[in-house]
């Protein structure tokens, strides 16, 4: 997959900064967990918006918070030991009203109508993320009939319009079969029609191809795309994959350590990256026919651990151009073009 | 599944058939028979000459079957089964076998049965329970008395029980199933002086053995507990789980629904194998308590080596284990469509 590839047009055409095509803010989010070593800081002050039916690509490598930001913002950290310390999750409703996330009580019905009705979730295991007892008509219509005010039947039958949408042949026959019956890709899309089902606004994709082969992982980008326009929801794309993500995102957030160093649309991060890190990913990114003497440039050192207090920025140690500021203090994440923030001390 | 019931049961069968066998080869392995008991009893105690009373010993062999070939006693005892419904005859009792099972196998499956009902619910509820509050201090303490339940021996138990219920409580009998008073009145609902004379036998039934269902039933408490327990937290990290509570369920939903059916699995798998483990647990307290129940029948019997006794009590043992097992596997592919299909 070549990144010189230019971005979907749609992303171009996004303005930026409007609060009416904001449907999802999160601020200064901090989501700690406690444990007995130390506490693991897994989450330390993400700050990052979600446009009205747009696509958020989040990238970074394992451990860098990203699942567990967008965990938060469903309320699913187990907590003990997992909490959100600080923070704002807020989601602006169609009807102009917003709700903070983060004040809501964990087993409240607000929350309870929010998660599957207005954010829904899909996981990296198709094939551990559906109940292997109930057949898959009867998980998706669970949902229908939570939310919706439908007889059984109906809901069953939405549950197989879902199915159908989907693309998963013989909707009326499948509905009965169980999760084992049916292959890795097929039950992803049921669970993309699960989630789905009741037409949320905002689709959290937690690396939605990973386990999948890479035939099957392009038909469910596709799919997953060609739905979002359907049903007029935003995507929330977390993956490590950055060409996934140049083909799907509107925007782009890449994130290291709990933190997001840089957010920007998505050319510009593929052909304007601010932060070195960024620039690392970029060149750690095996390119097909790429000649001999660029070879792949891996990022050094490690990622420090996440229960190490870091006095200045993060990824001080395993930068190139680290300066000396840059081991004392923290750099602001700011707005240097616009819409296209960064925090780094190189653009400071 | 009608096929898999099928193909199960006959199964069964044949395993059932082995067990016959065994258990009658087991019961032949010590030296000596019954008549040589006899043979001893009638010198020391009939004052006959020793070779008067070989000469009896004898004829009571030849009338039983004894001095026939292993194989033709064990084809006759089988023929017998199938074609008479006969189990032998106890040379102790001097009755048939089969008479004295049935009386007593009732109240030992009924027994078996409660301790094991105790268990099963006490124990999954419990688990249930603490699961969500893993090392809290209610997990803690439920632990704690699970391992001390378990570890205690049972006879222990019920001599604690039969002590306390003697000494402290004043219970006046506590080795049979009724106070004398009860033992004569029918089961009967006709008139309500009846229904209310039956209602107060029940009552006096439970109040004799619950010690044997308490007995019995608790190492299975705390078994079922530790391994419910231990399903739930791994159904609840499961991202199944997730995927409920991403839906939008409640809490208790999530639990019901989702993560106890699939938990429930494992225990369910081991219903087979628990049956007879409270049979051995019924066995033990009634025979401190001195209950006439199988248990204490087959403890004699091996004692007198009343040879049909003991190898039907093993054979009845060994039915109930294959039903208990046979059970087990229709019930798990009931809740299982993954089992169901393959």
């Amino acid at each position: 997959m070549t990144l010189s590839r230019q971005a979907p047009s749609r992303a171009a055409a996004k303005e930026n900064g409007d609060a009416d095509d904001t449907i999802l803010e999160l601020r200064d989010l901090k989501t700690y967990f406690f444990l007995e070593r130390g506490v693991v800081k897994a989450v330390d002050g993400v700050n990052v918006s979600v446009g009205r039916r747009k696509t958020l690509g989040v990238v970074g490598e394992s451990g860098c918070g990203k699942s567990v930001t967008f965990r938060s913002v469903m309320r699913l950290i187990q907590s003990p030991p997992g909490k959100i310390v600080e923070g704002e999750i807020l989601l602006h409703r169609k009807d102009g009203e917003t709700v903070d996330i983060v004040k809501l009580d964990p087993g409240s019905r607000q929350l309870r109508d929010i998660r599957g009705a207005e954010i829904a979730m899909i996981f990296q295991e198709p094939m551990t993320s559906l109940n292997p007892l109930h057949p898959v008509g009867k998980q998706i219509s669970e949902s229908v009939l939570l939310h919706q005010n439908l007889t059984r039947r109906a809901a069953l039958e939405r549950a197989e319009e879902m199915l159908n949408r989907v693309h998963i042949a013989d909707p009326d026959r499948r509905i009965s079969e169980y999760p084992h019956q049916l292959s890795g890709g097929m039950r992803q899309r049921v669970m993309i029609a699960l989630a789905l089902s009741c037409n949320p606004s905002i689709l959290i994709a937690d690396e939605p191809t990973t386990a999948l082969d890479v035939t099957v992982q392009a038909q469910i980008l596709d799919l997953m795309r060609e739905l979002q326009d359907d049903f007029d929801s935003a995507i929330v794309l977390i993956t490590h994959n950055l060409g996934v993500v140049s083909q799907m995102a509107d925007h782009v957030a890449v994130m290291y350590l709990g933190r997001v160093v840089e957010y920007a649309p998505v050319s510009e991060i593929y052909h304007n990256p601010k932060h070195p890190y960024t620039i690392g990913l970029l060149n750690s990114v095996p390119v097909l026919g790429r000649k001999e003497e660029n070879r792949l440039v891996p990022i050094t050192g490690m990622v420090p651990s996440p229960m190490e207090e870091i006095r200045g920025c993060a990824f001080a140690e395993r930068c190139p151009e680290a300066m000396e500021i840059c081991w004392e203090q923290p750099p602001e994440f700011n707005e240097h073009e616009p819409g296209h923030y960064a925090a780094c001390w190189l653009h400071d | 599944m009608i096929g898999f019931i099928v193909r199960r049961f006959s199964v069964s069968v044949a395993v059932v058939l082995g067990i016959a066998l065994v258990s009658f080869i087991v019961i032949q392995l010590p030296p000596g028979d019954y008549a040589d008991g006899y043979e001893s009893f009638l010198i020391e105690q009939g004052g006959a000459t020793e070779a008067e009373a070989e000469r009896q010993a004898n004829l009571f062999r030849k009338r039983y079957g004894l001095d026939r070939p292993l194989p033709i006693q064990f084809y006759v005892w089988i023929r017998d089964m199938v074609t008479k419904g006969s189990f032998g005859f106890s040379f102790a009792y001097k009755r048939d076998v089969g008479e004295l099972i049935a009386e007593r196998l009732p109240r030992t499956l009924l027994l078996a049965v409660l301790a094991h009902l105790t268990s099963t619910a006490v124990g999954i509820i419990a688990g249930i329970l603490v699961a969500p509050r893993q090392y809290s201090l209610a997990d803690n303490v439920a632990a704690f008395i699970a391992f001390i339940l378990s570890a205690l021996p049972r006879f222990w138990i019920a001599l604690a029980i039969m002590f306390f219920l003697v000494f402290t409580l004043e219970q006046e009998h506590v080795t049979a199933f009724h106070s004398p008073q009860y033992v004569v009145v029918p089961w009967a609902f006709g008139s309500v002086a009846e229904a209310r004379e039956s209602w107060a036998k029940l009552l006096d039934l439970l109040q004799h053995i619950w010690p044997v269902v308490v007995i019995a039933g608790l190492g299975g408490v705390a078994r079922n507990m530790r391994v419910m327990r231990g399903n739930m937290l791994d159904e609840l990290n499961a991202q199944y789980v997730t995927t409920a509570r991403s839906k939008g369920l409640t809490e208790g939903q999530v639990m019901r629904r989702h993560a106890v059916p699939n938990a429930l699995h494992p225990i369910i798998m081991y219903q087979g194998t628990v049956l007879p483990y409270m049979l051995q647990g019924e066995l033990q307290a009634s025979i401190v308590l001195g209950l006439p129940t199988i248990g204490t029948l087959l403890l004699t019997s091996l004692r007198n080596e009343d040879i049909y006794i003991a190898a039907s009590c093993l054979l009845i043992y060994g039915v109930l284990l294959v039903a208990g097992n046979l059970i087990a596997d229709i019930s798990l592919a009931v809740l299982d469509p993954r089992v169901r299909f393959s």
